[in-house]
């Protein structure tokens, strides 16, 4: 594995690389000096780099000087890197990515605080294989042996703002005089105007350090604006070259004229300039001063020039109808300060008022006159963006400015916005710009009356037929065919309808026509009608204006957002506790959805209990069905690690509905299966089981398919998603706790699920939607994805304002986890063991063993590595806070051992029950900027979450234990407290963070394993929940079922005698029982075991 | 004036009123000195100070009439002849010490640093601010402040005299649109004043001068950490990038650029915006987008 990392040096990108697999090797012996000990060589970098070269070669048109012979040399790079001391020299700290491979586990050391320079193999780029490398890499790329650095997505950053500033023409000509004089030719990014300066400006500041410590590279400024300048000339020059723009100056004489001497460096493959010999003026300085004009934004300036444009007065006009030059536009001028809010001079009161202050005498006129001289000065400037203005300049006091509807309309389109960037208030009517005021087509969709409200969903859904016609529209005005017709020969671009002003562009009229002509209507399934109406204004159509619904459809798709308009249902009768409003109107709304056969997507916050609302309509639907019906199963499919959940909660709160778990290696098959399927309301089961057991599930007719954390269903479709989408099913619902909104190809799978074929392809959707919003931040394409599946999400934070009344400070949840096979192999051959030589022990010797193999079986618990001490950083003896093994012990890693025949997980956090479910439940936390605290009693297994967050999450969790030193300790307090989003994750042992601290950021703890007493965990809990938490807390007790932890928690909960003495004495009251009873309080239990799916 | 350097003149004969100038440079600003941009009005108040009100009152309506008849601005000193009552046109002198050549080196490097000196120059401002770059070397570029000017006239009255203050009042007219007047006045070739800053910017960079200024501030006004004190944090970009990738983009707006820049001043025949225009839809049209050229 080689971890890729970019750098800027001397004009150039060059890649170098840190070995994974030379680390251990490296880390053992150190370094030379100077010399980096891992980083990848040559051989190997090219190996690496090579398949992102070529999709960057492939992404630009196959164009072979990318990435060809010339583009790509090697070379080498010093750059100034963080290392640790070690007794055989200094050892360069391994980049976050090579610290979350397995070849680094364990690695764990603070870097000095000298930076040291360090030379590295590098491959060098230039710059056109740079550029299509930066914006088309993927820096999540993993495979083939390479990763890249997470500075690849600060490249990434940089090489798509280039991308957009040369489509959005942000580029300039300019030219650059060397100290020796000689000139050259440039073009370079335009990157002073507002919008992009902040963008640059946020690229500067969240700069890795790494990408300024390479040797020749400066200032992060300096390395975004030269490599961003050598991006744009090379692909300007391409362009040029393309279209032959050279031949423009051919046998023109650049000794004459400084225009063609200019362009000689610009044109073509040539930079260099020379400063004609006719011409006096040097060429660096007119051209500075041409794009000093681009400066000129009247930045700071006390008082802006504001021109308002004003529609005739309605009054004034003869008709509700019109567009002829009945009465003129007003373009009005005023001066506008920058105070806020603005305060507002129009000309005709300045102009008066000097006028009338002329004979008086006194600050107030000076002031009155400075303003006038100002208006003019400014209105000068604008002129030579607004020709037009200088009409007004005629008259010594100018007001403003009379235009005509079609200079009016190209004041609108043209010049507004050139005025705006040039730093010139502007405002236009509140109608321009507006779809609505545009011509286009409205799709009508009519539908039957809604079905009565049964809850059966009488047979309709997105693939109902629906009727469907178009219209053309002037705003939300329908208009004939002969009406349209007739304005398009007057040729206005503003017409009145109604009375408002609506813009027709000329393309338009023809469009409208054809399109008319070819579009009348009929009938499609309303998925088909809807895609209609959410299509693109493609070549030769029509912008879609609106959508009108009628019957039906309209309750689902109209103007009005259904959790508003919907019924709210009562709370079941038979539901076991109280549903929180907002919980029954998420009931509701599932219910409405499917009464209309739509899927749903409940994307409620972490906490907020989509498991009870779930369970809520099931109740409904049977309490609702009619007399005597049957209501069909539901198929519930989750992962794993949640299976207990959903069964601990389907039993206490609706403990009279029937549930399978179809799980375990028992698990019935053919119509066995069919038999308990069909009798059950609820099976429940996991995602890989769906794949496995699909003909048995596809037996049976599902009423419902529920997939909980819907995530799951990932790109690209897998068979299991094939599986899942296979399964027959009347009603689809996702639920999922992250903000699935904003990660678009989740998106897509889930909706695909909920609503197929509602999204289009994949392929289409990435076109329309992915590509756009995602790295063109295309506002119109996102506004009109999030109004296209607003129907079928319903996402509720955990403060909004309808919910957080509601909410109670802290909430608690046991998350029930199953072990893995590994963890449940470990665990039954130490409970054997100890059984076996607890007979034959007595006294202190008896006791010592119980102890140990109770830690043992905790640690099992926790994570097998945790108890084979794998990883751990080499010597740091285990400075765990629970009793240690009894002395004289050999090893446990030397007797137990995992048997062959067990899958081993490949992935460290895979090997356990509890940080699968942990991982699943981070990602939530952090995807939603949740922070969360997570406690555990061992220093060690704190080290593993560190890792495993790494891996899984590739987030650096701060970690505080019993050897973090004081002044550490309090950085990374604060450091957490200041809600820095890059560290939203804080693991603590028990011991050292249980108390004192004040971490009230956080609005999740976890206890990761279990301390007997809850008076020591509810202490650590309130780390979070006091004074000064604002927020609901939330805390996750983890417990793996059928082992010690569940037992004990058992015990506990229904306070039985036992608990008394168990939070009395810690642990010492287990040293008391008898084999018997050790038997009974420790094997392992149940069917929980996963599967090794 | 003493007794050795006594003369005898010809007896002049003065008039009730001064005698016209044909040609004469006439002021022509409306509001007198009211309202003068700060370098110019300084300029006045130094050329001015201690001045007697009438003579002050006098000197304006010689400048309204025309009666200086030129003058020329040097480095060190401004010269004009103003006529008066007499029959010769007074010459007044306003002299300013100019700054060695040393003194502008260092005020250059000074203002080099900042790029908004360049730009506003250009437009024909005088930032405030720019005094600071002089008042480092103990140095002013408008008179006053203990580097002020001396005035001069022949026509023996006590000084500033009316002659005085009407060849100021014109300089000051002509500082207000040319500000390089004051720099000339203090020794610095108007044409090389802002050769002289571009060429300084590029010794601070990257040793070479540009036409266009760069975007970015220095490292330290960028909040970044100085590279020493990132070993602990250096591997991974900063929460602003992510704020970079939210952005939306903004509007297109077609040849934005090249409208805002105007016609070329740099005066070659060639169609220089007209190329330049064809130029930019060939790079919207041609722009690499994903998937390709489009």
């Amino acid at each position: 594995m080689i971890v890729l990392h970019a750098n800027w040096s001397h004009g150039s990108l060059h890649v170098w690389g840190e070995d994974a697999g030379r680390f251990p090797q490296a880390q053992a012996s150190g370094a030379s000096a100077g010399t980096h000990p891992y980083a990848a060589d040559a051989a190997s970098l090219r190996a690496a780099l090579r398949p992102a070269l070529e999709a960057a070669r492939d992404a630009s048109g196959g164009d072979e000087r990318i990435a060809g012979d010339d583009a790509v040399r090697d070379g080498t790079l010093s750059i100034l890197m963080p290392v640790v001391e070690r007794p055989s020299g200094q050892l360069p700290m391994p980049s976050d990515r090579l610290a979350a491979q397995d070849e680094a586990a364990g690695f764990d050391a603070e870097p000095e605080e000298a930076l040291v320079p360090v030379d590295v193999p590098a491959i060098v780029l230039d710059a056109r294989t740079a550029f299509a490398l930066t914006r088309t890499l993927d820096p999540e790329a993993c495979g083939k042996g390479m990763a890249w650095g997470h500075d690849a997505r600060w490249w990434q950053a940089v090489g798509r703002f280039a991308e957009h500033l040369i489509a959005d023409q942000r580029v300039i000509p300019t030219v650059v005089q060397e100290r020796s004089g000689a000139m050259f030719a440039a073009w370079r990014p335009w990157l002073h105007d507002a919008p992009n300066h902040a963008r640059l400006t946020s690229i500067v500041r969240g700069t890795p350090a790494i990408v300024r410590a390479a040797e020749g590279a400066g200032a992060a400024g300096a390395v975004v604006e030269q490599s961003m300048g050598a991006f744009v000339d090379a692909t300007v020059r391409d362009i040029l070259e393309a279209e032959s723009y050279a031949e423009a100056i051919d046998g023109r004489d650049p000794e004459k004229d400084p225009h063609v001497a200019w362009l000689a460096g610009l044109l073509g493959r040539e930079h260099a300039v020379h400063q004609p010999a006719a011409v006096e003026s040097s060429i660096v300085r007119t051209a500075r001063q041409w794009i000093a004009n681009l400066e000129d934004v009247g930045e700071g300036r006390q008082m802006r020039l504001l021109l308002q444009l004003l529609e005739p007065p309605p009054e004034l006009l003869p008709s509700q109808d019109g567009h002829e030059d009945d009465h003129p536009w007003r373009l009005s001028f005023s001066l506008v300060s920058s105070d806020s809010p603005p305060i507002v001079v129009d000309a005709e009161t300045l102009w008066t008022r000097a006028a009338g202050g002329r004979a008086g005498k006194g600050r107030s006129t000076q002031e009155t006159q400075q303003l006038c001289d100002l208006l003019l000065q400014e209105l000068g400037r604008a002129s030579r963006l607004c020709p037009k203005i200088e009409d007004a300049l005629d008259d010594g006091a100018p007001t403003g400015l009379d235009l005509s509807t079609k200079e009016a309309y190209e004041f609108l389109r043209d010049m507004r916005p050139v005025l705006q960037e040039a730093g010139f208030e502007v405002l236009v009517p509140d109608w321009w710009g507006q779809t609505a005021s545009r011509v286009g087509a409205r799709l009508m969709i009519d539908s039957e009356e809604a079905p009565a409200g049964d809850g059966r969903g009488g047979g309709i859904g997105l693939h109902s037929l629906v009727n469907y016609s178009w219209q053309i529209a002037l705003g939300d005005t329908p208009l004939t065919l002969e009406a349209f017709q007739a304005l398009a020969k007057k040729g206005m671009p503003l017409v009145r309808i109604n009375g408002r002003w609506v813009e027709i562009r000329p393309e338009d009229l023809e469009r409208g026509v054809k399109f008319l002509k070819a579009n009348a209507g009929g009938q499609a399934t309303l998925v088909e009608a809807l895609r209609l109406a959410h299509s693109d204004a493609a070549d030769g159509a029509l912008p879609v204006v609106g959508l009108d619904t009628k019957g039906w459809v309209a309750e689902v798709f109209g103007p009005a957002d259904s959790t508003e308009t919907m019924q709210l249902v009562e709370q079941p009768e038979r539901f076991q506790g109280s549903l929180r409003p907002y919980q029954r109107a998420g009931v509701s709304w599932l219910a409405f959805l499917e009464r209309y056969g739509m899927g749903a997507c409940l994307a409620d916050d972490m906490g907020l209990g989509k498991t009870i609302q779930l369970i809520g309509l099931l109740q409904h639907e049977r309490q609702t069905a009619p007399e005597g019906e049957r209501v069909g199963p539901t198929l519930l499919v989750a992962p794993m690690s949640v299976l207990g959940n959903w069964h601990r909660e389907l039993t206490r709160f609706a403990p009279e509905l029937v549930v399978h778990v179809h799980h375990g290696l028992e698990r019935p098959q053919g119509d066995r299966f069919l038999h308990l399927a069909q009798r059950a309301d609820v099976v429940v089961t996991t995602y890989a089981l769906v794949t496995r057991d699909k003909d048995a599930l596809n037996q049976v007719e599902w009423r419902r398919v529920v997939l909980d954390e819907a995530q799951h269903i990932k790109n690209p479709p897998t068979k299991q998603t094939a599986a899942i989408r296979a399964l027959r099913t009347k009603f689809r619902v996702a639920l999922t706790g992250t903000p699935v909104e904003n990660r678009l190809t989740e998106l897509w799978s889930i909706m695909e699920f909920c609503c197929p074929g509602y999204l289009g392809t994949q392929n289409d959707f990435r076109k329309r939607f992915a590509l756009p919003v995602e790295r063109h931040r295309d506002k119109r394409q996102a506004e009109r994805l999030r109004q296209l599946v607003r129907p079928f999400i319903l996402r509720r934070l955990k403060t909004d304002p309808k919910v957080i009344t509601d909410l109670p400070p802290l909430v608690e949840t046991r998350q029930q986890i199953p072990l893995t096979p590994e963890q449940a192999s470990l665990y039954e051959q130490v409970v054997n063991d100890m059984l076996k030589r607890v007979d034959q022990a007595e006294g202190i010797r008896r006791r010592g063993l119980v102890l140990s193999a109770l830690v043992k079986l905790k640690q099992i618990c926790n994570h097998p590595a945790h108890f084979l001490r794998e990883g751990m950083p080499q010597a740091a003896p285990e400075e765990d806070e629970g009793s240690e093994g009894a002395p004289g012990e050999p090893p446990a890693e030397r007797r137990i051992t995992v048997p062959a025949g067990v899958v081993r997980a490949e992935r460290l956090s895979a090997r356990s029950g509890k940080s699968i479910r942990m991982m699943e439940m981070l990602e939530e936390v952090v995807a939603s900027g949740d922070r969360a605290l997570i406690f555990t009693q061992y220093r060690q297994m704190g080290h593993l979450l560190v890792q495993m967050i790494r891996q899984d999450l590739d987030r650096e969790a701060l970690f505080l234990h019993g050897g973090t030193p004081q002044a550490k300790r309090e950085q990374l307090v604060q450091r957490f407290q200041s809600e820095d989003p890059a560290a939203p994750i804080f693991v603590l042992s028990l011991k050292a963070g249980g108390v004192g601290l004040n971490l009230t950021a956080a609005n999740h703890v976890f206890h990761y394993d279990r301390w007997w007493n809850p008076a020591v965990e509810n202490q650590a809990t309130d780390r979070a929940f006091r004074i000064g938490q604002l927020r609901t807390v939330n805390v996750h007790k983890m417990i793996t079922v059928g082992t010690l932890e569940e037992r004990i928690d058992q015990m506990i909960e229904q306070k039985t005698e036992l608990a008394s003495q168990i939070i009395g004495s810690g642990e010492q009251w287990l040293t008391e029982l008898n084999t018997a009873q050790l038997r009974d309080l420790l094997s392992l239990r149940g069917a929980s075991v996963e599967d090794t799916a | 004036m003493s007794a050795e350097g006594f003369e005898i003149r010809p007896p002049q004969r003065k008039l009730e009123q001064p005698r016209r100038v044909r040609h004469g440079i006439k002021f022509r600003r409306k509001l007198g000195l009211d309202d003068l941009p700060w370098h110019a009005a300084a300029f006045v108040a130094a050329c001015e100070e201690g001045i007697r009100p009438d003579a002050k009152v006098l000197g304006m309506e010689y400048a309204l009439a025309g009666q200086v008849a030129n003058y020329v601005v040097t480095p060190g000193a401004v010269e004009a002849s103003v006529q008066g009552r007499g029959v010769k046109p007074y010459q007044v002198r306003i002299a300013a010490r100019p700054l060695s050549r040393e003194e502008w080196d260092k005020v250059i490097e000074r203002m080099a640093s900042e790029a908004v000196f360049a730009a506003r120059l250009l437009t024909g401002e005088v930032p405030e601010s720019i005094e600071d770059c002089f008042r480092a070397i103990g140095r002013r570029l408008v008179p006053g402040e203990g580097d002020g000017v001396h005035t001069q006239c022949d026509c023996g009255l006590p000084q500033p005299c009316k002659h005085v203050a009407a060849a100021a009042a014109l300089v000051a007219e002509r500082i207000e649109v040319d500000p390089v007047v004051l720099f000339q006045l203090r020794g610095l070739e108007g044409e090389r004043l802002l050769e002289k800053l571009q060429e300084q910017r590029t010794l601070q960079t990257s040793g070479v001068s540009q036409a266009h200024a760069a975007a970015t501030e220095d490292e330290s006004d960028s909040g970044l950490q100085p590279l020493e004190l990132c070993a602990s944090d250096f591997w991974r970009p900063g929460a602003p990038l992510d704020e970079a990738l939210a952005m939306p983009a903004p509007d297109h707006v077609p040849h934005a650029l090249l409208r805002r820049m105007g016609p070329s001043p740099m005066g070659g025949k060639f169609p220089m915006v007209g190329l330049m225009a064809s130029i930019y839809d060939s790079i919207r049209a041609r722009a690499p987008r994903e998937g390709g050229q489009a």
